[in-house]
């Protein structure tokens, strides 16, 4: 894809309580690193031992790869069958419990990586494009919010819907009962009330004619292990207005959303010098970014400064990092995760998976007992 | 054209292509590079006016093309209308000679 057009139960005993206990000897937290691959295969990968624990199969042709995950880390919520179904998978033993046909009869409904779950892990939610399909044209309808029970099982139908903003892509929820939707704009959406408030503006923002409109991209989700949303953008900052792109400033930025509260920060991060597919926080420290595309970057946002640039072997769209910050893993296009040092950025390991993970997230489960 | 301002650099050179003189520079390319006459989505100049921020391999960017339906006119839509193309090809750096052109009415 192009950027110019510019993500604890009795069943741990047989996933092994040795690699448990040698994982995580300061704390009984697990985590998991999940990515999909075609033709349709959900990995879990301990991330103790960067091992494949289990591939489940996936029902349905292959979709994006989206991955939402329960909160309690046991459950991921699969976008499936070219983007229309969602399947909730359980990681430890790869049962099916949820599934959502979001097509019906002549309506055909894509979600482009929208899915979410709330955070009390209660509701799932989706951005549906719907097109009815006639006999001699297709009927474009209006995307809306689909709320579904996640108890409701297998064959769930939505419970609320709301009109949305068209061009949603990634979506996340917010302990305080909203949406997070990333379009031409950042907004958020009451899942009660319908109620849509601006977070960030981007295609509306006003920052007069010496900046350029910025291009963002929200395409991964993969916030969990700082609890935020992350939308990347690229602007310019002109030196009059005359608008010469010679000698005009050109910046990455972003739009930051804490998760606990909705509320977001916006700045300018570092020079626009390479391309950047997704950018992630050190759970450390939030002015350390890392970045993935044909490179691997760390990223130091209070000094504006790039610290390290590691040439990849390819492209690699993706990228999550673990609970204590000191791993980094890099994923999707193809079929390898590699994994570095983040404080070097040095490879120091990789994970082959049996298909490409093409436009795949990233995710990372984390189970607490 | 003239009434219209270029904003980003990618504009920029797309105004600069569409001006006369620069059509022979163009025309001058006849060189096919490996498959990118009909498959390769990365065929175009990225955010710096070059290739090297392009995804690389093409192998890499795939199906990342095909199943967003995100470049429908270099590589098959498989998230609508040929969600079969990638069968038996779970690899596309492996394999990507399986892949197959899209032939209407079985030919």
């Amino acid at each position: 894809m192009k950027l110019n057009t510019l993500v604890k139960s009795s069943l741990l005993a047989p996933m092994g309580i040795a690699a448990l206990m040698s994982a995580a000897p300061a704390s009984a937290d697990q985590e998991y690193l999940l990515t999909v691959t075609r033709p349709g295969q959900l990995h879990v990968i301990d991330m103790a031992t960067n091992k494949v624990e289990r591939s489940c199969d996936i029902p349905g042709k292959f979709g994006s790869g989206s991955i939402a995950l329960a909160p309690n880390g046991k459950t991921a919520y699969v976008l499936s069958n070219m983007t229309e179904d969602v399947y909730g998978i359980s990681i430890q033993n790869c049962d099916i419990t949820f599934h959502v046909a979001q097509s019906e009869g002549n309506i055909r409904v894509k979600s482009v990586q929208s899915i979410t779950v709330s955070t009390d892990g209660t509701e799932l939610y989706t951005v549906q494009n719907p097109v009815r399909h006639l006999p001699d044209r297709f009927e474009i309808l209006e995307p809306k919010l689909a709320v579904y029970k996640i108890a409701d099982g297998m064959g769930a139908k939505p419970v609320r819907s709301f009109p949305v903003e068209r061009r949603i892509t990634k979506i996340a929820a917010t302990e305080t009962g909203e949406v997070i939707l990333g379009g031409g704009d950042v907004t958020a959406i009451n899942t009660q009330t319908g109620a849509v408030r601006m977070v960030t503006a981007l295609q509306n923002w006003d920052r007069g004619p010496l900046w350029a409109p910025p291009d963002a991209f929200a395409m991964h989700s993969q916030g969990e292990q700082t609890n935020e949303y992350l939308m990347p953008y690229s602007t310019a900052k002109f030196e009059d207005e005359s608008m010469n792109m010679e000698t005009a400033q050109w910046w990455w930025g972003m739009s930051r959303v804490n998760l606990t509260t909705g509320e977001a920060e916006r700045m300018e991060t570092v020079p626009f010098q390479f391309i950047v597919f997704n950018f992630l926080t050190d759970p450390r420290d939030s002015n350390i970014l890392y970045g993935s595309f044909n490179t691997l970057s760390k990223h130091d946002i209070s000094k504006h400064e790039t610290l390290i640039v590691h040439e990849m072997p390819h492209t690699y769209y993706n990228l999550n990092i673990s609970g204590d910050g000191k791993t980094i893993y890099v994923g999707g296009t193809s079929s390898d995760i590699s994994i570095h040092d983040s404080e070097t950025l040095d490879k120091i390991g990789s994970i082959q998976l049996s298909g490409d993970m093409t436009t795949s997230d990233l995710r990372v489960a984390t189970i607490r007992d | 054209m003239k009434h219209l301002k270029s904003l980003n650099k990618k504009a920029h050179l797309i105004n600069q292509a569409v001006s006369p003189e620069d059509v022979e520079d163009v025309v001058a390319m006849q060189t096919v590079v490996g498959c990118t006459a009909t498959t390769d989505p990365g065929w175009e100049l990225d955010p710096f006016g070059g290739l090297g921020s392009l995804c690389q391999p093409m192998e890499s960017d795939l199906y990342g093309c095909a199943d967003a339906c995100w470049w429908p006119a270099q590589v098959p839509d498989t998230m609508n209308s040929y969600p079969d193309w990638g069968e038996g090809v779970a690899k596309a750096d492996k394999d990507w000679r399986k892949l197959d052109g899209i032939f209407e009415d079985g030919e």
